[in-house]
């Protein structure tokens, strides 16, 4: 398999089309390790890192769960195909920016990823569409307890597993979603719910974009502690959160359609008209419609597109997509008129 | 030969290979029924030696030095620590343990792991990458007084092999 391979695939997290999962799209479980016999990935020398590397990947290769996966060195790899892979959630930019020892390695659904060399030496992450958090943990768990048995893994069993960062000492998890909060964001009670569960020690900031607008009303919400609760109760917890969010959510639609019906109809298929028909559209542009688009199949106010589509939507307009489809570099203008174009068949 | 312990004579000897070495034990018959941690552990131990001469009982002034200034495994300062507020390698944790509580506890509330652990852990992983001699001490009178013989095997060793390295 190789990166190409991944254009025309929906990725793992957006493959799901039940009703559960219009407020959410997608679950995520990440662990950080370190192996004890280097320095972390921002202390060590090139050499270290290196190393590092080859005994991590050595590992990964000889292992039967990975016959099937991706391996790809960063240091070979260039700058679009590193924004493509950053475009489909399966690498961060710190991993592109590290470049010098790190990999990544990419199962064959996209579903599980490794970073090698990153904020720490590994970092595993399951990704599961829907809500679904017990199990992509249940699955990240046993890949895992396999990893442990052939790395050495720093730990102490006061501390944890140790990382890099204190933030992530503990369990070293991360458990998050990806929730769609239209209904709360126009209603105005997004703000205090946020607060709410900031309080708790829920972290929810815009999934595109950065500062208090969350562009097209795509939250991630990811809980922050991760020492002194076990990782059963992190995935309980956040599980717990969801669903608060998911009844908050529905009740604001049910607000929005009592009281304000005939002017979200307007707004949703205005958007759907734009999407239909324009030559030219940004990417902003393009996710908030695409977010009205979707929020209206949710509603029952437009039917006849496809979810699929609209999934594949969000991943195809991001500019390296854009670039990987078209085989070569464009500039603005040309991938604004590409992202219309694409999106325009999308929705026909 | 007399007893490890109490110099009775000894009427039970062990010994054992363990990591290339050969290490023997010999107890009376009350110091080995009194010394249960032998039925359950494989690993004999050197009572005598881990009572006498290495183990380094932690003075109280000790509670009053200084935080640590330096990892000795990856160089990382205190400093740069508390400015940048990442760590440097799995030795700088127990390094600068008297900072890490205050550190965890802001940030989680706790500084206590409460989640799973991995299949390779044994004391073993962490003590034979450790180079800190105080904190290793400090360690193997923490194991002894909490009967945790494996673990104060593992420490006695580590701690004579730094000993015999910079003498």
């Amino acid at each position: 398999m190789n990166i190409d391979d991944l254009l025309h695939r929906s990725g793992e997290w957006l493959k799901e089309t039940n009703t559960e999962s219009s407020v959410v799209l997608s679950s995520r479980v990440r662990l950080a390790r370190n192996l004890t016999n280097s320095p972390f990935p921002n202390r060590a020398n090139a050499e270290q890192r290196r190393e590092v590397y080859q005994q991590i990947m050595a590992t990964l290769k000889g292992n039967a769960s990975f016959a099937d996966a991706m391996f790809l060195d960063l240091e070979m790899i260039n700058d679009l195909d590193s924004e493509f892979l950053i475009e489909r959630h399966l690498m961060s930019h710190a991993l592109a920016q590290s470049r010098v020892g790190s990999g990544l390695v990419v199962s064959k659904d996209e579903a599980f990823s490794i970073m090698i060399n990153e904020e720490d030496h590994l970092r595993l992450q399951l990704i599961q569409s829907g809500s679904k958090l017990a199990t992509a943990w249940l699955t990240l768990n046993k890949i895992d307890d396999e990893l442990s048995a052939q790395l050495a893994y720093a730990y102490t069993k006061d501390y944890g597993y140790l990382t890099a960062c204190p933030t992530n000492t503990g369990t070293a998890m991360r458990a998050s979603v990806m929730v769609h909060l239209p209904g709360l964001v126009m209603t105005g009670r997004i703000e205090p719910l946020l607060n709410a569960f900031n309080k708790l020690n829920f972290i929810a900031r815009g999934f595109y974009g950065e500062g208090s607008h969350a562009l097209g009303n795509f939250f991630q919400i990811s809980n922050q502690v991760s020492l002194g609760v076990s990782e059963a109760e992190i995935i309980d917890k956040t599980t717990g959160v969801i669903e608060r969010f998911i009844e908050q959510e529905m009740e604001a639609r049910s607000i929005l359609l009592s009281e304000n019906k005939i002017s979200i109809e307007d707004r949703i298929y205005r958007a759907h008209g734009l999407l239909k028909n324009a030559r030219i559209i940004s990417s902003q542009e393009a996710i908030e419609l695409i977010s009205l688009v979707r929020f209206g199949i949710d509603l029952g106010i437009i039917d006849g597109v496809d979810y699929q589509n609209l999934n594949e939507g969000f991943l195809i307009i991001q500019p390296a997509h854009l670039q990987k489809l078209a085989k070569r570099e464009l500039d603005a203008e040309e991938r604004d008129q590409l992202r219309a174009e694409v999106i325009r068949n999308l929705v026909a | 030969m007399n007893c490890d312990h109490c110099d009775q004579p000894a009427s039970i000897h062990l010994t054992e290979l363990h990591n290339g070495k050969l290490r023997s034990l010999n107890l009376c018959e009350s110091c080995a029924k009194k010394n249960h941690s032998l039925n359950k552990s494989i690993n004999p131990v050197g009572l005598a030696d881990l009572l006498s001469g290495i183990s380094n009982k932690t003075p109280s002034s000790k509670r009053n030095q200084p935080f640590a200034k330096q990892c000795e495994q990856c160089g990382l300062q205190f400093e740069e620590l508390q400015q940048e507020g990442k760590f440097g390698c799995a030795e700088c944790y127990p390094t600068f343990q008297r900072a890490l509580g205050d550190m965890l506890r802001g940030i989680h509330g706790t500084e206590k792991h409460k989640g799973k652990k991995p299949v390779l852990e044994t004391q073993f992983n962490r003590t034979a990458q450790s180079t800190n001699l105080e904190q290793l001490k400090i360690d193997l009178d923490n194991a002894i007084k909490s009967e945790d013989f494996e673990a104060a095997i593992e420490l006695r060793d580590r701690i004579r092999e730094l000993e015999a390295q910079s003498s």
